[in-house]
C-alpha cells in the first residue's frame, strides 16, 4: 500500500467487494477507530439523486459516474475518507492511498443475502461475482498493484482484524506528514 | 381419492424414439465461463438444452494449467466438434467472467467455422440499492 501524502493531510480508502461482503459494516468500524470520514456511495446516490433513473430488471438505482465524481471531488482531495461501494473502475485513481477489496466465501455470502432478503437474479448475479473474482479483477486493472488489498470477510473475526490492520496503516501513513 | 395414474404412456407401451441418429441442430448457443482456476464451454440448443460441455479439467489440465488460454482453447474445441458434427452452423456466444480463457475460447470458436450471430459478455454484475452503468468487454 503506497503512501500518496503530498497535498492531503489524512489519506483516503476505498473499500469495494461484492454486496454482503461485509463492507459497510467494517467501514464503520474503521471510521469509528480512525476518525476518518465514511462515504457510503450506494446511500449518497440515493439521497442527492445522482442516478439516471431505476432499473426494474435489477430492482435498483442505475448511478451516474460523473455525477458521483462531481459531488465527491472536493472532500477526496481534502483527504481523510473512507469511501464504501461495490465497484471502483470510474473512481480517479489518485484519489486513494490504498484501496481494499473485501472476499466471502460463497456459502457465507449466499447466506447473508438470501437473509436481506435478495432472490432469483438478484441473488445469482451477486454470487456469481464474487465467483468470478468480478471485483478483485476490477481493482486490479484500475489501480496499481502497491495500492490493492484483498481482505478475507467471512466471519466478525475477520472484520475485527482488518480493522486493526487498517488502523495501523492510517496511523503510520499520518506519520510522515507531521515531520 | 385420487384417480390412479394412468399406464397409457408408460415406457412399456409407447416406442422410445432411437437415441442411433443424433436430431440435427443448425442453430445453438455457445457459452463460455472463463474463471481464474477453469475455463467451461457449454453448447445448448436455442431453447437451452445442453448438447454438449467441454471444460479444461475435463480435456486433462491440472492443477494452474486449467486456466491457461491454450487449456481453454482446447474446452472450446472439444465442445464445439461434437456440434459441427451434429450439423450446427450458425451460434451465439455469451461469454461470462473475467479469466485468461475468455479470448482464447472466442478464437478457437471463430476458427471453427461456425457463424457467429453475436457476442455478448453477460459478466454478472455487481448490485445491490445502485449498479454502475457498465461498459461490456466484448
Amino acid at each position: 500500500m503506497v503512501q500518496e501524502n503530498g497535498k492531503r493531510k489524512k489519506p483516503n480508502i476505498l473499500v469495494t467487494g461484492t454486496p454482503g461482503t461485509g463492507k459497510t459494516t467494517m467501514c464503520t468500524a474503521l471510521a469509528e477507530a480512525t476518525q476518518l470520514r465514511h462515504i457510503n456511495v450506494g446511500e449518497l446516490v440515493k439521497e442527492k439523486n445522482l442516478h439516471d433513473g431505476w432499473d426494474d430488471e435489477l430492482d435498483c438505482h442505475v448511478l451516474n459516474e460523473d455525477l458521483v465524481c462531481d459531488e465527491l471531488e472536493d472532500v477526496m482531495e481534502e483527504g481523510g475518507n473512507i469511501v464504501d461501494y461495490h465497484g471502483c473502475d470510474f473512481f480517479p485513481e489518485r484519489w486513494f492511498d490504498c484501496v481494499v477489496v473485501l472476499q466471502t466465501d460463497n456459502t457465507v455470502l449466499y447466506d447473508r443475502l438470501s437473509r436481506r432478503g435478495y432472490k432469483d437474479s438478484k441473488l445469482s448475479n451477486n454470487i456469481e461475482c464474487e465467483i468470478f473474482q468480478v471485483l478483485l479483477e476490477e481493482a486490479k486493472e484500475s489501480y496499481s498493484e502497491e495500492k490493492l488489498i484483498a481482505m478475507k470477510s467471512d466471519n466478525i473475526e475477520d472484520i475485527s482484524r482488518n480493522v486493526a490492520t487498517l488502523t495501523d496503516w492510517v496511523r503510520n501513513w499520518s506519520l510522515p506528514s507531521q515531520s | 381419492m385420487a384417480k390412479p395414474i394412468s399406464k397409457k404412456g408408460s415406457r412399456k407401451n409407447v416406442r422410445i424414439g432411437s437415441r442411433k441418429h443424433t436430431r440435427k441442430i443448425p442453430k445453438g448457443v455457445i457459452h463460455v465461463q472463463a474463471s481464474f482456476n477453469n475455463t467451461i464451454v457449454t453448447v445448448t440448443d436455442v431453447r437451452g438444452r445442453v448438447i454438449s460441455w467441454s471444460s479444461a479439467g475435463t480435456c486433462g489440465f491440472k492443477g494452474t494449467r486449467r486456466g491457461t488460454p491454450f487449456a481453454a482453447q482446447t474446452a472450446a474445441g472439444n465442445a464445439i466438434r461434437t456440434v459441427s458434427d451434429q450439423g450446427m452452423q450458425r451460434a451465439e456466444v455469451m461469454i461470462k467472467g473475467p479469466g485468461l480463457g475468455r479470448d482464447a475460447a472466442l478464437r478457437a470458436i471463430r476458427r471453427s467455422g461456425i457463424l457467429l450471430n453475436f457476442i455478448r459478455d453477460v459478466t454478472p454484475m455487481p448490485h445491490n440499492g445502485c449498479r454502475s452503468p457498465k461498459k461490456r468487454r466484448v
